[in-house]
């Protein structure tokens, strides 16, 4: 009897480390799939990513290169193409802070144009630079869950380089910001917008009329 | 210069030292490392800055395109590399105080190659590549906090850290250099201003063109400096860490 209740405990402890063996078994081959997915998933986002900003900067090019006799571009186009790889709702809140949720929509909407116009004068300005140089991607690296940053670097005709840091929002891979050589360009234009505001207490009005002034001057 | 003179000087430049540290210590928040630029003196530091674009607009900028069109590329070159090599002692001790071994060789070697140049030609041609330490770095080194942000006259943009630094510096470099380039001193600080002036006008007009030019340049400078910084990769994790927060919440 004795015997019998032993066996049936070892058969029964038996099944259990079996079952104990399974079931690590299975939880390993789940997290190293899981593992192999997200890694896939990951350099395919990274492909993503970098395969947005050849394609921004190779449209960037054509841009300078029809627009290179005139001091102006093309205006409509330059709106496209911000449109089209720019988040500008995202840089419109980053770089207007806490002021951000109590202006208008009609506000929020000028200071967007705002935005756009600036770009478009950046890039005019910049038109005959940008005509002989060249880009280089370097690296690309997931941040979190909802970042991206892709390095890169362009060089001029006396081989001077220049570092340039996208960081893109990995969901649509739409620009969020730049960096050139380390500087951002969210962090400046929102130190700049933010002083202006604090100063007007947020009348996002007066902004505007500060900046019309300093475009007269 | 007699001794007594000297000495006076070097009291002088300690004792402004000294009270630079103590301010950085005073005005500094518990952590104000990875924060918003700590900006209290701002009024008065906009007068300053008014002044020094006063400054720049009726004498550094006529004086730098004068420099521009009157010298020869080549000889502007030989200027910025004469600028360039009488700041690397201040470098070259700098890496010491941090234990950066790398850049302490390369500026040394750089320094003692174009020695034989004066410093006004680049005999690698720029191949020997370090990074300019001050000692403000040094001080960011050892944890001093980055305290206020100053404008001076004349220098323009500082942190009280930097500002500390600079002070050192200047004493150090000119120490280094006594005998072989003691004519030359003079001229320094005024070609200096002249030739960073020709070299950063798009960015001074970019600053100028700004609603608030003030702030842009603040922004500008801070950046620029924090991320400079041969700090540790902790505390520019931090930095980028707060940043994509940041980032992240604006875009739930």
């Amino acid at each position: 009897m004795k015997i019998n209740l032993l066996k049936k405990r070892k058969k029964s402890l038996r099944n259990y480390w079996i079952r104990i063996k399974k079931f690590i078994l299975i939880t390993l081959s789940f997290l190293i799939l899981n593992f192999a997915f997200d890694n896939t998933s990951n350099a395919n986002e990274l492909e993503k990513a970098k395969q947005q900003i050849d394609s921004l900067m190779l449209d960037l090019f054509d841009y300078v290169k029809a627009n290179k006799n005139s001091n102006k571009g093309n205006k409509d186009k330059s709106i496209i193409l911000i449109k089209k790889y720019l988040n500008l709702d995202f840089m419109a809140r980053a770089t207007s802070g806490k002021y951000w949720k109590k202006a208008s929509e009609e506000h929020k909407k000028q200071y967007k144009d705002f935005l756009i116009s600036k770009i478009i004068d950046s890039v005019d300005l910049h038109l005959k630079a940008l005509e002989n140089i060249s880009f280089e991607h370097t690296t690309s690296q997931k941040r979190g869950k909802k970042l991206i940053y892709v390095n890169g670097q362009i060089k001029n005709k006396r081989n001077r380089v220049v570092k340039m840091k996208w960081k893109l929002f990995a969901k649509d891979y739409s620009l969020l910001d730049l960096e050139v050589e380390k500087i951002s360009l969210i962090q400046s234009q929102k130190s700049e917008t933010l002083s202006l505001l604090k100063k007007h207490k947020g009348d996002f009005s007066k902004l505007f009329e500060e900046i019309s002034k300093s475009k007269r001057k | 210069m007699n001794i007594e003179r000297k000495m006076l000087i070097k009291l002088y430049y300690f004792l402004l030292l000294i009270i630079s540290i103590l301010l950085i210590q005073s005005c500094s928040s518990i952590d104000n490392k990875v924060s918003e630029v700590s900006d209290p003196f701002e009024k008065q530091n906009r007068k300053v800055f008014k002044f020094n674009q006063g400054f720049d607009k009726y004498v550094l900028s006529p004086a730098s395109n004068i420099y521009k069109k009157t010298l020869h590329r080549n000889i502007r070159k030989g200027v910025s590399n004469y600028t360039e090599w009488v700041s690397t002692p201040g470098t070259i001790i700098n890496s010491g105080l941090q234990f950066e071994g790398e850049n302490l060789a390369l500026s040394t070697i750089k320094f003692l190659l174009n020695s034989m140049t004066l410093g006004f030609y680049d005999l690698d041609d720029g191949e020997t590549k370090f990074k300019k330490i001050d000692f403000g770095s040094t001080l960011a080194k050892y944890n001093f906090s980055e305290g206020p942000y100053l404008v001076v006259p004349f220098l323009g943009p500082r942190t009280t850290r930097h500002f500390s630094g600079n002070i050192i510096n200047y004493t150090t470099a000119n120490d280094g250099l006594k005998d072989e380039t003691s004519y030359l001193k003079k001229y320094e600080i005024p070609v200096n201003a002249i030739d960073k002036r020709t070299k950063f006008s798009n960015i001074i007009d970019d600053i100028n063109s700004s609603p608030d030019p003030y702030a842009k340049l603040r922004s500008y400078y801070i950046q620029n400096r924090r991320k400079n910084l041969l700090v540790s990769e902790d505390y520019e994790n931090k930095l980028i860490e707060k940043e994509e927060e940041e980032f992240e919440k604006l875009l739930d």
